[in-house]
């Protein structure tokens, strides 16, 4: 493990701190947050050099120490929870690539501030899946002050240090860098720190910025997770929530966890860590999973800070302060939520749980679907005022590909079908709208809306909310190949997990300024449900096209050779690889065709394999 | 529905019927164009309920709806200085503004 | 604004407990119905006037209008999955079926009407949410405005007719009675009343919210200000309407809005509206704001008068148009994550209303007249 927070440079000044409850919320020094007055304090990150792509550096080469791992040796992956980035969403990813010379693809997870544990639950994945042998996964994040700006025009920042689930309503913002090195357990002999049982996703399908009041999307998400571990509610001792301290997420999340877990909700501690760190987004996944892991393994649990009075019907069991006699846990759940709505959830714990595996499923290529411009006008259905072009694109491009794979997502469906997306950056009519509030009026005088939609999940979560479309979701960030991935990715969800039984895989890109070619969005409806199309028979993950190659010809097994098509290579971007793999899937459908689609670029190479199935 | 007769108004009462709706045009524009309300101008009645309902403004829209409203009139509006029921219609909005444009003469509007 | 104190303390324990507490109704007015079947959503486009972009679990105030445009009902039309849960407060169920079955013949929609299987109990007060919790679980306080849950005992709609914390309980008729029983019972801790139909017409009244009973004569919604619940589709109506904005284009002086005035005193509808001497309308409704102890009143005026503010006379009592609704309710400063009724004394309320007329003499009003 590796961590530069507001706690300290590294894990060591992260456990010493949290164990004595020695918070981190101080008043910001590094930015001039007087016009946003009285908003004041933040989880300053004090470590030079001040960047998140320095902090992520320094904690991938502490985990990397503390496992000793030479990261440059065997298939090392890289994957990074991030909100902005570093310049670049995947800025970060794409460094430590090159400085660790990591031999393993480097990606990025971009969901706001589920993106970390989003990302050791992807890390898992892959491990599982045999592609990787090790993977530095978590996230990175250095304050803004457009992110001051824009919270605070939410109306969700505290003037005192945040509290959660305490009696002060509102967040603190906070910062820094976490990595886990993550591996198949048993391969090696050296003792890990410990174990991810279980991870899962979901989209909570409600609002830009609120939770799903009833904490539906979270209960979602941990009943997933825990039917990944194989474990029962009463399995678990203790809760790391999200817990930003804002009254909406505090209340719903906590409504979440009692509904997922049931009244043993009520018998054990629940509680929330950025009352120390901050809310630190990109990062705060990894680090609140750190903080619950050196905690539980020394015997004692994160403490609550500042609780006071506590708020109406708020967990029971806070684990109060650092002297405060907390049970072990050998079990825990850390959830984290974002914007746009994604759910992303952990269990963690000290020993290993064995868990069978599934029978795999046979996915299919069940629609597809093309908005190629920003002028295609989805369906009237949906109110679109405070949308941005990516978000319309995607939601026509969804809507399209559901449609020809004649799914109406209705009912008790809408938790089973879930949406992938791959892009690069936000979209710049968003950023224009924000930067341009901010120049007109100041930074105390933002626009909220343009700020809500300016994590790059905003289109996936808008496409999700205006479709119901309730199950797991993520946004990717892959070097040109974004959307591949997507599709790679949702297919090898759909084949090894049962908490979707469809799965939305779109790619988008949205132009700045009067040139717009290359501009739109594309969406892949992939099925687990029997029926006619193309079968998702392989798909493989690796930095170098020849490894993915033979890992997919490997797992496919076909009899005859595919065809191989291999993709336009395209510096950034999401939307024409995807683009360029469905038009290749809808003549490999209509020939009756086996293809492998090579989709490569610098930083990873993915392969999809496609068989037609015999009628 | 009989018609009313066409009478001369007295110059207060025209006055203020003047400035109110000059006013009403103003943030029938503002509504439109900074909050993107999906109706034209005409389609904006006075009584019409600006969140949840009426124009549909969401909450998110709140500190967007007082920012555009202060930038076009010169005025600082802060919702905690004149109370929560000051932004329910477009016609608390029009009254506000009026009132404070009586009480504070400015240039007309900063605009943006 | 010991006046105000007064008026609360004197008003009747329904009203009071309206405006402070919370209070249940069980009035057979609400109408419910389902549309259902392969064209659900265009029947409801057709016969209702709103645009209907909604989500699953989310509700719009819409209209049933004649095809001459006159507003016969008061629609809450909900999003259930892909069918739609109408709430209509107008018609009864015969001629609200009679209707939809004239314009919705050839369709492949199913009309459930629901009056049968179905009671609707409305809930309302600063802590109607509180006592729905107590009743129905802790989730209702999480019930956002304008949106429903399904619950095991129906449909709880939260629709806010006689203010922000308003609700519509649409239940299954047989625990109809078990609800009504477990709301008086939880209601006890509420000093909470029971209304009949007149108190909720008049609290109605007091938030300003479109009473189809009241409908002036050749009434459409662009008189009414409720134009924001038209889409700009096609409906039942919608021909009516474009023609009569078509004459408001080329004869303004013929155009009228319904407006909300302040009275120093009961007046009788129909007298006539009167700025600075000359008629510019006249009165349509008048009801005494119990709560306020001011009258409340509806009047059809000249649209070039639509505006607050405006000093009139009404059969010689003195009048004023305000921009309504005439109660700034104390839901307005209730927070559930915070606050509760038990612990009331802790939150600062406002003053019930910002309004109050001056008491000025009649023959003082007639040689002043004009604006403020």
């Amino acid at each position: 493990m590796g961590a530069v927070s507001a706690l300290g440079p590294d894990v060591s000044a992260l456990r010493d701190a949290v164990l004595a409850g020695r918070g981190g919320l101080s008043p910001m020094t590094r930015l001039d947050l007087r016009s946003l007055s009285p908003i004041h304090l933040a989880g300053e990150v004090r470590i030079e050099p001040l960047d998140a792509r320095a902090w992520a550096l320094r904690a991938a080469r502490e985990a990397c120490a503390d496992a000793g791992l030479d990261p440059s040796v065997g298939r090392v992956g890289v994957i990074v929870g991030t909100t902005d980035g570093e310049g670049a969403i995947d800025a970060i990813a794409v460094a430590l690539q090159d400085a660790l010379a990591l031999a393993g693809p480097a990606l990025t997870i971009s969901t706001a501030c589920s993106s970390s544990t989003n990302a050791i639950g992807l890390a898992c994945t892959l491990l599982e899946r045999g592609e990787l042998d090790m993977v530095l996964a978590g996230g990175a994040e250095r304050l803004l002050i457009e992110m001051f700006a824009g919270f605070a025009a939410l109306g969700v920042l505290s003037t005192e240090p945040c509290a959660p689930f305490g009696e002060t309503v509102g967040t603190t913002l906070g910062e820094g860098a976490g990595f886990l090195v993550l591996e198949r357990a048993g391969e090696r002999a050296r003792r890990p720190h410990g174990y991810v049982l279980g991870h899962a996703l979901s989209s909570d399908a409600f609002h830009e910025t609120s939770p799903e009041p009833r904490g539906e999307g979270t209960a979602r998400a941990i009943r997933a997770c825990l039917s990944d571990a194989r474990l029962t509610p009463g399995d678990v001792e203790y809760v790391n929530a999200h817990a930003t301290g804002t009254a909406a997420n505090d209340d719903a999340e906590w409504r979440g966890i009692q509904k997922a877990l049931g009244p043993h909700a009520l018998s054990i501690p629940v509680n929330g860590s950025k009352g120390l760190l901050g809310h630190a987004q990109g990062a705060c996944g990894v680090l609140e999973a750190i903080t619950t892991l050196v905690c539980m393994t020394a015997g004692r649990l994160p403490p609550s800070v500042r609780i006071g009075k506590g708020r109406r019907q708020g967990p029971p069991h806070l684990a109060l302060g650092p002297a405060a006699p907390s049970s072990a846990a050998r079990i825990a759940l850390t959830n984290n939520a974002a914007f746009g709505g994604a759910n992303a959830v952990l269990a963690i714990g000290l020993d290993p749980h064995a868990r069978e595996a599934r029978a795999r499923r046979t996915v299919r290529i069940a629609g597809l679907g093309i908005a190629p411009s920003r002028e295609v006008v989805s369906s009237s259905e949906h109110d679109l005022r405070q949308s941005d072009p990516a978000a319309r694109m995607l939601l026509s491009a969804t809507e399209a590909a559901l449609a020809d794979a004649g799914l109406r997502v209705r009912g008790a469906l809408r938790d089973r079908v879930g949406i992938f997306a791959g892009a690069s950056q936000v979209s710049p009519f968003t950023v224009s709208e924000l930067r341009d509030s901010i120049e007109a009026h100041g930074l105390a005088r933002a626009s909220a809306p343009a700020f809500a939609r300016a994590v790059l999940h905003a289109p996936t979560g808008a496409a999700s909310r205006f479709l119901g479309l309730r199950g797991p979701t993520t946004t990717l960030v892959a070097d040109g190949v974004a959307g591949v991935l997507a599709l790679a990715e949702a297919g090898a969800l759909l084949a090894e997990r049962d908490d979707a039984d469809w799965m939305c895989a779109g790619a988008w890109d949205e132009r700045d300024g009067s040139d717009q070619r290359g501009e739109g969005a594309a969406c892949v409806v992939l099925s687990a449900e029997p029926g006619p199309g193309l079968v998702l028979v392989a798909t493989a993950i690796a930095r170098q096209p020849d490894e993915a190659v033979a890992l997919a010809v490997a797992r496919a097994a076909l009899p005859q050779p595919p065809t191989i098509v291999v993709l336009p290579e395209r510096r950034g971007g999401a939307y024409l690889a995807l683009r360029d793999l469905v038009e290749v899937a809808r003549s490999a459908r209509s020939e009756g065709r086996n293809v492998l689609v090579i989709g490569k670029s610098e930083r990873i190479c993915v392969v999809v394999v496609l068989a037609s199935v015999s009628p | 529905m009989s018609g009313v007769l066409e009478t001369p108004i007295g110059d207060d009462v025209a006055a203020h019927l003047s400035r109110r709706e000059a006013v009403l045009g103003r943030v029938r524009r503002v509504l439109i164009d900074k909050l993107k309300a999906p109706m034209a101008p005409e389609e904006i009645d006075l009584d019409a309920p600006l969140f949840g309902t009426g124009i549909g403004l969401d909450s998110i829209d709140a500190v967007e709806l007082v920012v555009a409203m202060e930038a076009e009139f010169g005025l600082r509006l802060s919702e905690s200085e004149v109370g929560p029921w000051a932004f329910r219609t477009v016609h608390a909005v029009v009254e506000l503004v009026a009132d404070r444009i009586a009480l504070e003469p400015s240039p007309e509007g900063a605009g943006t | 604004m010991s006046d105000l104190d007064e008026a609360l303390e004197s008003a009747s324990p329904g009203q009071r407990a309206l405006r402070t507490s919370a209070a249940y109704a069980r009035t057979s007015r609400a109408v419910p119905l389902w549309l259902r079947g392969a064209d659900a959503r265009e029947a409801a486009l057709k016969v209702l006037t709103s645009r209907l972009l909604l989500r699953d679990g989310q509700a719009q105030q819409a209209l049933l209008l004649d095809e001459t445009a006159r507003p016969l009902a008061d629609v809450t039309v909900c999003a259930d999955d892909e069918d739609y849960l109408l709430v209509v407060d107008g018609l009864s169920p015969a001629d609200l079926h009679a209707h939809l079955n004239q314009h919705l013949e050839g369709m492949d929609v199913t009309i459930e009407g629901a009056s049968e299987s179905h009671e609707v109990i409305s809930v309302h007060g600063p802590f109607g949410w509180e006592l729905l919790v107590e009743v129905l679980g802790s989730d209702l306080m999480a019930l956002p405005y304008l949106n429903f849950f399904r619950l095991d005992e129906g449909y709880a709609l939260r629709g806010g007719k006689t203010g922000e914390f308003g609700y519509e309980l649409v239940v299954h008729r047989e625990l109809a009675d078990g609800i009504e029983q477990a709301l008086a019972d939880k209601g006890a801790a509420f000093d909470a009343q029971k209304l009949d139909a007149d108190a909720l017409s008049l609290a109605q009244f007091e938030a300003w919210f479109f009473d189809p009973q009241f409908v002036p004569e050749g009434a459409t919604p662009l008189e009414l200000q409720l134009q924001w619940r038209l889409s700009r589709r096609p409906f039942v109506g919608k021909t009516a309407i474009d023609g009569r904005r078509e004459l408001h284009t080329t004869q303004p002086g013929l155009a009228q809005k319904l407006v909300c005035v302040l009275l120093s005193d009961a007046a009788r509808p129909g007298e006539a509206v009167s700025s600075e001497g000359e008629k510019v309308g006249s009165l349509f409704r008048a009801e005494r704001s119990e709560v306020t102890g001011l009258w409340l009143g509806s009047a059809m005026v000249s649209a070039r008068y639509a505006h607050a503010g405006l000093d009139l006379t009404i059969a010689g009592v003195r009048a004023r148009t305000i921009a309504p609704p005439l109660l700034d309710n104390r839901s307005l400063h209730v927070d559930p994550r915070r606050h509760g009724y038990a612990t009331r004394d802790e939150i600062t309320f406002g003053p019930l209303t910002r309004h109050a007329l001056r008491h000025a003499s009649a023959s003082t009003a007639a040689s002043e007249g004009g604006a403020r």
